[in-house]
Formats: structure tokens, sequence, C-alpha cells
């Protein structure tokens, strides 16, 4: 089993020092004047959660690798709804509203519906998860994610015999996200993933709903985001308004769009290149200029041990 | 009539290097977020695209009384796209590869997208080299024919570029259409032979 129970321990306590001091000068600083500025746009603070800290046991739920910043991981994101551009969702997202929300489960489950978000979190214990994130684009981070294991959730509805897939559909709204009323963007909307029921149940896959102790900020999926570590982070949609159970592979955005660069899978795989770059080694975020900070990538983005066993007998080059 | 020519002279400069300007600023502040390569190099990309732009359409917009003078200046707006599209693929090489020589031949042969935008400098250096008046005079009428070489570098340069894009084809299109604009252009103006 991948839990194991030890000694727990707060992000800000691995969080390492000269990291943390500067949080809190920028927390000192975004009372005055020049710390809102600074930022580019003043937001609220987001909520804290109560959630289990993760544990420094070894255990795939934690990596001790350094933290990506906050204000990086909250100021350079991929989110083609609010722009194309790394800033744009944090620029752009000032008209999203996060909450009231509310979720569809349906299709192959005994128990369809749409239900509001406080709901359906409810029953879940909110546990603190340390993934490494690989975009792929070739750079990654090292996230504190707050959540819990998709499986919990899709049990409670109960997926039927029937269910293969699982489908899932972000919030369609130009209203909130700017970039849907672009007309030169070759994206369909709404944004549609989606997983094999078997990795969908994983017990790595986690529904997000904070980061670094706080609610999900707009430009990082909020309120409720997929994170599946071992695949590229295009599959680990945001903002999420369906999940559908269904016996047949669903449509997903970026293959969609173009079916020879990102497939259905999309597990992180060093030995695949991406038809137009190298997926062999990746740019750890934050890099300075003099060091890139390049490392190498690992197979399923170094969660080899727990899944590779979702694969066995496939041909990873061919189902990319 | 010197004095005119001067101050063009020192405004196109002011012009040409204000990317590099505002560049070395959002460096020397640290300002440039969690990818500084990644910003820099996108940065001189785009610098070295919209110059190689600025320098094919200055032989078609000097045409215009007004702007009559820059064409006198033309050497200036080349040697600055060249300058962008060296520093460019430089800072590929030093901030994003951690200056690999050996990564750089990988990325040159596997990448059909750095492939193109090696062509591009390629094609664009005798034409920086040939620049002088000396070539000028040496080459006679064939000096007009080598810098035709600029239209196959910005058709490649938009190559270079569309093989990278992803989601939104907004920006490609504009420069595609300014790049058709331009090569109608010298189309009529030959055939009415001027």
């Amino acid at each position: 089993m991948l839990i194991k129970t030890g000694p727990s321990i707060a992000s800000s306590e691995i969080t390492s020092e000269s990291v943390y001091l500067k949080r809190r000068q920028f927390m000192a600083g975004a009372a005055g004047v020049a710390g809102v500025a600074a930022f580019g746009q003043a937001r609220a603070a987001q909520n804290p959660l109560k959630y289990r800290a993760a544990s420094l046991d070894h255990s795939a739920y934690y990596t001790a690798e350094k933290l990506t910043p906050e204000s990086d991981v909250t100021s350079y994101c991929n989110f083609y709804e609010f722009g194309n551009d790394k800033g744009d969702p944090l620029k752009n997202s000032g008209d999203f509203k996060a909450k009231p929300w509310s979720v569809t489960i349906d299709g192959d489950v005994a128990k369809p519906g749409t239900y509001n978000l406080e709901d359906i979190l409810a029953p879940q214990a909110l546990e603190e998860r340390i993934y490494r994130l690989r975009c792929v684009e070739a750079w990654s981070m090292v996230v504190p994610w707050v959540g819990f294991s998709l499986a919990d959730l899709l049990k409670r509805f109960e997926p039927s015999g029937s269910a293969k897939y699982v489908e899932f559909t972000t919030l369609e709204d130009k209203a909130q996200f700017p970039a849907q009323g672009s007309f030169s963007s070759g994206i369909d909307w709404p944004y549609r993933e989606g997983l094999r029921l078997d990795e969908a149940m994983h017990p790595l896959t986690l529904l997000a709903v904070g980061l670094y102790g706080k609610e999900l900020p707009a430009q990082n999926g909020a309120p409720l985001r997929l994170i599946v570590p071992w695949k590229y982070g295009f599959k680990s949609i945001k903002s999420i308004v369906r999940i559908r159970l269904t016996s047949k592979k669903p449509a997903t955005t970026w293959n969609m769009l173009a079916a020879d660069e990102y497939g259905f899978y999309a597990n992180v795989n060093p030995q695949v290149s991406h038809p137009r770059w190298s997926q062999a080694s990746e740019r750890r975020l934050p890099s300075s200029l003099w060091s890139p900070n390049r490392i190498e990538t690992k197979m399923f983005n170094g969660y080899q041990d727990e899944v590779a066993d979702l694969y066995t007998g496939m041909n990873l080059r061919r189902n990319f | 009539m010197q004095k005119r020519k001067r101050l063009w002279q020192l405004g196109l400069f002011i012009i040409c290097l204000a990317p590099f300007t505002y560049l070395v600023r959002r460096i020397v502040a640290n300002d440039l977020g969690p990818d500084p390569g990644q910003f820099v190099v996108v940065w001189l990309g785009w610098s070295a695209l919209s110059m190689l732009f600025v320098t094919l359409s200055s032989a078609q917009v000097s045409r215009w009384r007004p702007l009559s003078p820059l064409k006198k200046h033309r050497r200036l707006l080349g040697l600055t796209t060249f300058f962008y599209a060296c520093c460019h693929m430089l800072a590929m090489w030093a901030f994003i590869l951690g200056r690999d020589i050996q990564a750089l031949v990988v990325e040159i042969v596997e990448r059909p997208y750095i492939t193109a935008g090696l062509a591009v400098v390629i094609l664009l250096t005798p034409l920086a080299l040939t620049s002088n008046q000396y070539s000028m005079r040496k080459l006679g009428r064939r000096w007009k024919t080598l810098h035709l070489l600029v239209y196959p570098a910005g058709a490649l340069a938009l190559v270079h570029y569309a093989w990278q894009l992803r989601g939104d084809w907004l920006l490609l299109g504009i420069f595609i259409l300014w790049f058709a604009l331009l090569l109608l252009f010298k189309f009529v103006n030959k055939r009415n032979g001027r």
C-alpha cells in the first residue's frame, strides 16, 4: 500500500528556508503598495484549507525535491482559456468565479446527477501531496497540492461494469474564460480530457482543490482540478464541471488538435520524443539564465514503481 | 540634408535597439519570471522576426514620399535583423541548452523547426557580410540578386515559427498576410518597371 502513516510535516517546513523567507517578505510587502504592484494585480488571498500534511516517510505521495515557489506556481501557467502566454492566466482571470460551483457526474454510474461542490467535498478528507509536474513543453515544477484520490470520489457514485473510461470537461463560459471567445484559437472548447478507468482509480490520481495549503487560485484551475503526476501536464484538466463514466474512449482536446503530437495516454516518457522536441530532459523551474537547471526526465515522471503495471504489454511508443 | 540623414539614422538606431535595451533592463532587474531562459530566447526571436519583416517592408514602404529616406538606411535595418537572429540563436544555446555544443547539434539535426531557424541565419550571413560599400561595388549587379535571399529567409523564418505553433494561429496569420502583400507589391512594381 502506498499510504504510510508517520510523522507528518507541514509544507512550510519542507520549503527551503530561503524560499520561505522570500515568501514571508512577499507577504509583508503585499501589505504595502509595492508588493501588490510587483504581483501585477491585487487579489483577495485564497482561503486556507484543513488537510493532512504530506508525510516525510518514503512514499509516492511525497518528494523531498525542492518546491517550486508558490509565486512561480501561481504566475507561470498554461491555461489557454485565459490566453496563450504563461502570464495570461494570472492576468486575465479577474472575472472568474469559483463559487458557487457544481459538478455533473454521469454516464455509467449508479448515482448520476449534478452536485454542489460543497456536497461533493463534504465527505472527503483532504490531504497534501507533493508531486512533480512535468509539462509536455519540457519544463517541470514540484508542487504541494491539497486534494483527495479521484478513486474515493468515483466509488461514491458507483461506476457500473460497463464503465471503462472517465471523461472530464472544463467549464465553457466566454464571460469567465475570455480566450474561449478568440476567433483564431484552434481549440474546440470546452477543454476535454480522459483517463482509462484503472488510471482514474489509481491512488496517485488526485482531485486537487488547493495548493500550498490554500484553495486553488483561478489561474491554477479553481475550484477543482485533476492531477495525474505520471502524465504530461495537459492531462491534468482544470476547473472541472463534468465527470462522465463511459465505455468508449473519450475524445481529448490536444489529441483532437494534433493527434500525432499529443496521444491519449501522454505518459511522461523520455524515450519518446514529441515530434518537434526531445522529451529526454526537462528544465526544473525556477531556472536561472546561467544555469537552465536541466535534469534528466524519468520514465513515468519518476512514478514508474507505482504505475508501470498499468501498461504491462503495451507498446508505449505507439500508445504515446 | 546631411543633418536630416543623421537624424533619421539616430532615430532608427534607437528604434532598432529598443527591444534589446528593454531586454537588458529586464535581465538587470532580474524580473523574467521562473523560466528566464525561455523568455529571453522567445523575446529575441520575436525581435528578429519583426526586424526581418521591417527590413523586407522598407523597400516597398520607402516608395511613399515621407518615408523615402528609409531607403538609405536599409543596411542598418538588415544588420539589426542579423544581430537579433544571432542573439536569438546564441541565447538558445546558452540559456536553454546550458552551453552544451552536443545538445545543440542534436537539436539542429532532430528538430526541423530548429533546422529551419538555423537556415535563416545561414541565409542572412552572406547578406550581412556583403552589406558594405566595398562589396556593393565589387559585386555590381550580382549584389542585388544575392540580396534577394532575404525573401527565402523571410519564408523560412515563418516556417520556423509555424512549426512551433500551438493552439492559436493569429500572429502567424498576420505575418503570412504581411509576407504575401510584400511579394504582391514587389511583383506589381516590377511589372510597372519601378
